[in-house]
């Protein structure tokens, strides 16, 4: 099984290692990288693509998920919405199982103090059922480009990791709380 | 606005750091009205007689909420200081250097000078629900509502 696993190109390394480590003898790893020379180095490279192999990710060892527990925490404590980074986007806004409602902001940008302050309020109110974030596009300008963000304040609402809506520029509390209401 | 194109080539942003000395001397001609401490300050000036100068002229005002003014002013400065124009600060820019030389976003943008749409909320039309009054603001209330933050 091993020399067939050897032969035919697709057999995932693991087995080929083996089988070659298994059937060479001991004594001979000078011999066996004359005798098998070039083909063998040569397709080593080619073997090692299994990391890319569709079922390969589960072979991966990955560190487990961190648990967003610490993140639940610190949402109890803070009234209003919280500042995202680029490196949570994934893990607080695609992956979140409520709607997720981001500020996109910059530092001296006046109209988005009054947003943070809907925002903040709105951030109370739905505590629970949305969840709030900031995000400066200052510091993230590869999210705000990602979801073509060109004027700031610009509020985006997601469900299920998608974008459901966008409200650009500074508007009354009412618009974004209807926003809200047809999403949840 | 004749006056900020013709003061946007000046390098504020490259002038050497004062001296504990100069900076004491700078301070007294603050106070005197005669000009900035330093060159943010300088600019931060530039920015703010220009939004008064254009409000007036086109016709608009100030929002009735001052700090939204200040803030905005006060970027406007720090894009002068930093990029050499007073590049609008209430848009994300991929190349905030190539925007600049394209000038469309150059305080007074294109939408401002053509349909008074400032979307900054710096100059707002007598009929927007947010405009208020003025159509001044003074330096120290700037540095009041910036210094905030």
């Amino acid at each position: 099984m091993a020399a067939a696993a050897t032969c035919c190109c697709p057999a995932p390394p693991r087995s080929l290692y083996g089988g070659v480590a298994l059937a060479a003898p001991s004594a001979a790893p000078g011999r066996r990288r004359v005798g098998y020379g070039a083909s063998a180095t040569r397709r080593w490279p080619c073997c090692r693509r299994w990391a890319h192999w569709p079922g390969a990710a589960s072979r991966i060892r990955r560190p487990p998920p961190r648990p967003a527990a610490a993140a639940t925490v610190s949402c109890a404590y803070s009234p209003g919405a919280e500042t995202i980074t680029a490196c949570s986007w994934n893990e607080y806004v695609i992956c979140s199982d409520i709607p997720v409602l981001i500020e996109f902001w910059a530092s001296w940008c006046g109209p988005c103090r009054m947003v943070h302050r809907i925002v903040d309020e709105i951030a109370q109110e739905y505590a629970g059922r949305i969840k709030c974030y900031k995000l400066d596009t200052d510091d993230y300008p590869q999210i705000a480009t990602s979801y073509s963000i060109e004027r700031i304040p610009t509020v985006l609402l997601f469900k299920d990791g998608e974008k459901i809506h966008s409200i650009t520029g500074t508007l009354p509390k009412a618009v974004y709380v209807r926003a809200i209401e047809k999403s949840i | 606005m004749m006056s900020v194109s013709s003061t946007t080539a000046s390098p504020f942003g490259l002038s050497p750091m004062p001296s504990p000395r100069c900076l004491r001397k700078c301070a007294v001609r603050a106070q005197a009205g005669a000009g900035g401490a330093d060159a943010s300050d300088k600019s931060l000036e530039v920015m703010r007689k220009f939004s008064e100068q254009y409000a007036r002229r086109s016709n608009t005002f100030f929002c009735s909420e001052k700090s939204v003014t200040a803030v905005v002013i006060k970027g406007l400065a720090d894009h002068k200081d930093q990029l050499g124009a007073p590049l609008c600060p209430c848009r994300h820019y991929d190349d905030k250097a190539a925007e600049v030389a394209q000038g469309f976003w150059n305080c007074p943008c294109v939408p401002m000078r053509e349909r008074k749409e400032c979307h900054c909320m710096l100059f707002l039309t007598p009929d927007n629900d947010f405009a208020g009054e003025d159509q001044a603001i003074a330096l120290e209330e700037i540095k009041d509502a910036t210094s905030k933050m």
